[in-house]
């Protein structure tokens, strides 16, 4: 009963003093602001891109090329496709001459080409996330 | 249960007319930034948990059904968004200890409070509810100063209906023992007088 009658003296204290603290306040330029970011926001949205074929679409893609090879193994004695023949012969009749025959490519220069490439790949990857970051 | 203008707007602003979106700014910034203030304790970071709150509104406005009031939703993401913010700066604060409350002293600090001029005692009380742990002093701020409903704190907070009244009964007795430390000076005079 006691501590119930100290809550009410309590509350009536607390009640009659916070209601005094003053609310703070904004700047006036606060509600221009969170609308221009909303514009942003949305602007952001429109731009946003979905890829053409969905992680699900590769996941097929990827089963169906991966079980294709797979019964290409098991069965590599059996004809898959019947392709047409085509006769090459005629290259043989064509008597061009090899402007590569004296050219020499030491191994540095195959690397070098052979690490450029995968560098131009790796390369991809990151302008494709870095372009996401920017858009997002 | 939502005002009717804000159930306008909001109807507006969810069939894509962006810019009514800030008369529900106009309306509730302040009070967004008061919560925002008492419980971080921090002008700048209070604007940006303010500026997120909003912003968090605005994407979800779609699922903001009516059946609370728009203050009452808003305020549960400003409260949200301003614990995520003491979080991440693990702004915690010493807290100080509960002692018992006599009336006697609930008088005479309300006697000293009277004869500080208002002005004055409210920037006493302000600095006084700052001193509070943060759960306690939304939780007194939303109660005393918002007029909040218990329902409605709890839908906000997330806690228990007997846990609310638990913190806000604590955050009470807390208040007075920090408002007695902060006038003490004038409690020792006030009985000296006596």
């Amino acid at each position: 009963m006691e501590e119930n009658k100290h809550s009410k003296e309590l509350d009536a204290f607390a009640k009659k003093y916070v209601k005094e603290i003053p609310q703070e306040k904004l700047t006036i330029d606060f509600t221009s602001s969170i609308m221009k970011s909303i514009v942003e926001e949305s602007t952001k949205s429109v731009f946003k891109t979905t890829p053409l074929i969905s992680q699900k679409g590769w996941f097929i893609i990827v089963l169906g090329i991966v079980a294709s090879f797979l019964i290409s193994i098991k069965e590599s004695n059996k004809v898959l496709l019947n392709l047409p023949k085509v006769d090459f012969s005629f290259f043989d009749k064509i008597q061009l001459p090899n402007v590569f025959e004296s050219l020499v490519i030491s191994n540095t220069l195959l690397y070098a080409v052979c690490f450029f490439g995968m560098m131009f790949f790796v390369q991809i990857i990151f302008l494709k996330s870095h372009f996401n970051k920017q858009l997002e | 249960m939502t005002n009717n203008n804000d159930q306008l707007y909001i109807a507006k602003v969810i069939n894509g007319d962006t810019n009514s979106f800030a008369y529900l700014v106009d309306s509730y910034k302040d009070m967004v930034y008061s919560l925002a203030y008492k419980m971080t304790k921090n002008k700048e970071e209070s604007e940006e948990v303010s500026q997120d709150t909003f912003i968090k509104a605005y994407k979800n406005l779609n699922k903001f059904k009516g059946e609370s009031k728009f203050s009452t939703w808003l305020y549960r993401i400003a409260y949200h968004t301003s614990l995520d913010q003491i979080k991440k700066n693990k702004n915690n604060n010493a807290t100080f200890e509960i002692h018992e409350v006599t009336l006697n002293q609930i008088q005479s600090a309300d006697d000293i409070l009277q004869g500080i001029e208002r002005k004055e005692r409210a920037k006493i009380m302000d600095e006084c509810l700052l001193r509070l742990p943060e759960e306690e002093r939304s939780i007194l701020w939303m109660f005393y100063y918002d007029a909040l409903s218990l329902k409605e704190i709890v839908e906000v907070t997330s806690l228990s209906e007997a846990n609310v009244k638990v913190k806000l009964h604590r955050a009470r007795k807390r208040l007075l023992t920090i408002v007695e430390e902060n006038v003490a000076p004038e409690i020792i005079s006030y009985h000296g007088r006596k």
